[in-house]
């Protein structure tokens, strides 16, 4: 009943939850740093053989192995491979010899700029798919179900699916004109965001009708107010949390096909740069794709966290890493 | 004690029900689809009978070695949904188990330990995961399940999580104990029963995305070795020949279509007895 836990005031109490706020994710890049040097540790093989290749002297091998420190005890490797992580040395690929960053850096443009596209179409599908279902609900009753057999059909079919539609209409059209612009992009992201943009409409609808069973939706209608405000005011400025939330975890996905629509039109980007690093076993640059993706993770879901007004008003536990120690 | 707790599981029995026969049709759906499939008529090269186009006899006509491309659809639908219930049947038990672990010390430090893991596997997408650790433990059908499985218990763990800290707080549950009930039979009688049903159902609606991650591991050059098919190897390849032979990537693709469809469809009905008004 009677609080006896010291409560920090002012400056210290923002002090003592910023610091809180930032271990967290502080001790999930560290697990996942543990995570990719155990991986690159117990893989079978020889990294300093594989780099140097079959053919290579045993002495010079073993030379080599001694510069990378595969001789040393496995705590000590570890030290080294965090300091180098930490310093931003990340290694170099096995397969290029070039630096691990600027080996993503490169690949880094086309994937964004999907990534981006296809993040704008998802959140304009969803609006729109849902804003001419609230003007016409007739035509909600045939939208909607549709997007239920979106959901239920893996991502892979769609992004095959629509890049070859896509193809399609770039060859009659004569689309690619603007090879190295970002124009290039922007048909092929349509591709990666049909899924998303099908999974962030339904749970969009879902948050509409939970708003439209309520009192003051119905104040609102009963006030008169036209339909274009009531969608805006009403339904849009009380629900931008759930879609916001919604993209936030679509965003593995929109990864997933992005790999999958890079492939298919053969991009540069870091899908490309993934399935050349793990069929050449390059375990630096796999270890620093799945670093990198784990830092953009974690960004973005505590930009999420930070910018929803509530947590409790977004109420879906499952969207949201749980507070270690909560309130 | 036995009628207070028994009054809220019995909405769970057929739940239960639904949940249980849930798993044992996914559980049985690769022994069916391998009974239908003729692995004969899957690796038999008849190269006359190349490339041709759908037909009553070929459903979904023949690949470039003449093979039945239906029937090699069969064989690498079942290879896949093998990993499917293979990782499911590992996910669910250790959802559940943490799940319950974690809701039940929430806030202390196995909360705090299994939070902490579930967090991790969040951080980056699931199939980059299970590429990553497939890459370096190699490919092979016997390990991918337990790779798949886990990783993809972290979401359904934490909805066990929460779903553990609403029924703990139950008057059922407070009744039981006052009774004088173990924390084992709170578990097994109580938590078991209600949390399993949603867990079941977070599971099933991962299964297209577990498909997915198995098809995305032949792009990486990890599906089976090649006289093997596999839906990723099928529909992949057949995208390369889409505009001579468009049969070749769009029959597997139906048939995954129709599967998935058909899991949702169960999922959905589960959904449909969890909710409050049924």
């Amino acid at each position: 009943m009677s609080s006896s836990i010291p409560k920090f005031s002012g400056s210290g109490q923002f002090f003592y939850r910023t610091l809180k706020k930032a271990l967290w994710p502080a001790s999930l890049l560290l697990g996942l740093c543990v995570l990719t040097f155990f991986l690159s540790h117990v893989a079978p093989g020889d990294p300093a053989r594989i780099i140097l290749g079959p053919s290579a002297r045993e002495d010079v091998v073993e030379a080599l192995r001694v510069e990378m420190g595969l001789d040393q005890p496995v705590w000590r490797q570890f030290a080294r491979f965090m300091s180098d992580t930490l310093s931003g040395n990340w290694g170099s690929s096995w397969l290029t010899r070039q630096p691990v960053l600027r080996e993503i850096a490169d690949h880094l443009p086309p994937t964004l700029w999907l990534g981006f596209f296809a993040s704008l179409y998802s959140i304009g599908l969803a609006l729109a798919i849902n804003a001419l279902a609230f003007v016409w609900p007739g035509l909600g009753k045939i939208l909607l179900p549709s997007l239920r057999l979106g959901i239920a059909i893996p991502a892979f079919v769609f992004a095959v699916a629509a890049a070859l539609a896509a193809i399609r209409l770039e060859t009659s059209t004569g689309w690619s004109a603007g090879q190295q612009s970002a124009v290039r992009f922007l048909l092929p992201a349509l591709a990666v965001a049909l899924y998303p943009a099908c999974v962030m409409a339904a749970l969009l609808r879902d948050r509409f009708s939970a708003i439209m069973a309520s009192p003051f939706y119905r104040a609102a209608r009963a006030a008169g107010q036209p339909t274009s405000l009531i969608f805006l005011q009403t339904l849009l400025a009380n629900s931008w949390p759930t879609l916001l939330i919604a993209w936030v975890n679509q965003i593995s996905m929109l990864v997933f096909s992005t790999i999958i629509v890079e492939w298919v039109f053969s991009f540069r980007g870091i899908g490309t740069l993934l399935i050349r690093s793990i069929q050449g076993k390059d375990l630096p640059v796999l270890s620093g794709v799945i670093l990198l993706n784990g830092v953009f993770f974690l960004l973005i879901r505590m930009f999420a966290r930070e910018s929803s007004p509530s947590r409790r008003a977004t109420a879906d536990p499952a969207s949201l890493p749980p507070v270690p120690s909560a309130n | 004690m036995i009628s207070s707790m028994q009054q809220k599981p019995s909405k769970a029995a057929r739940l239960q029900f639904w949940a249980l026969g849930g798993i044992l049709l996914l559980l049985a759906l690769p022994w069916v689809i391998g009974f239908l499939a003729d692995s004969g008529k899957a690796y038999e090269v008849r190269v006359p009978d190349a490339l041709q186009p759908p037909s009553s006899s070929e459903w979904f006509g023949t690949d470039p070695l003449g093979r039945s491309q239906w029937h090699r659809a069969l064989v690498g639908t079942e290879v896949s949904l093998r990993v499917v219930s293979g990782a499911l049947l590992i996910a669910l038990p250790l959802s559940l188990v943490l799940g319950c672990i974690a809701g039940a010390t929430a806030g202390r430090w196995p909360d705090q330990i299994i939070s902490w893991f579930i967090a991790l596997l969040h951080t980056v997408p699931f199939f980059l995961l299970v590429v990553a650790i497939a890459a370096v433990t190699g490919p092979g059908t016997m390990i991918l399940p337990w790779i798949v499985g886990g990783v993809i218990w972290a979401p359904a763990a934490r909805l066990v999580r929460t779903e553990t800290l609403r029924v703990l707080q139950g008057r059922f549950v407070r009744a039981s104990v006052a009774y004088g009930a173990t924390p084992a039979r709170v578990f097994s009688r109580g938590l078991l029963p209600l949390t399993t049903p949603p867990a079941t159902i977070s599971l099933f609606y991962l299964v297209p995305e577990i498909i997915g991650i198995d098809a995305i591991l032949t792009l990486f050059g990890l599906g089976p070795k090649p006289p093997t098919p596999s839906l990723g190897g099928l529909v992949f390849d057949g995208i390369r020949r889409w505009d001579s032979a468009p049969w070749l990537a769009a029959g597997p693709c139906l048939l995954l279509i129709a599967i998935c469809l058909g899991i949702h469809f169960l999922a959905d009905r589960i959904a449909a007895q969890l909710s409050p008004t049924s």
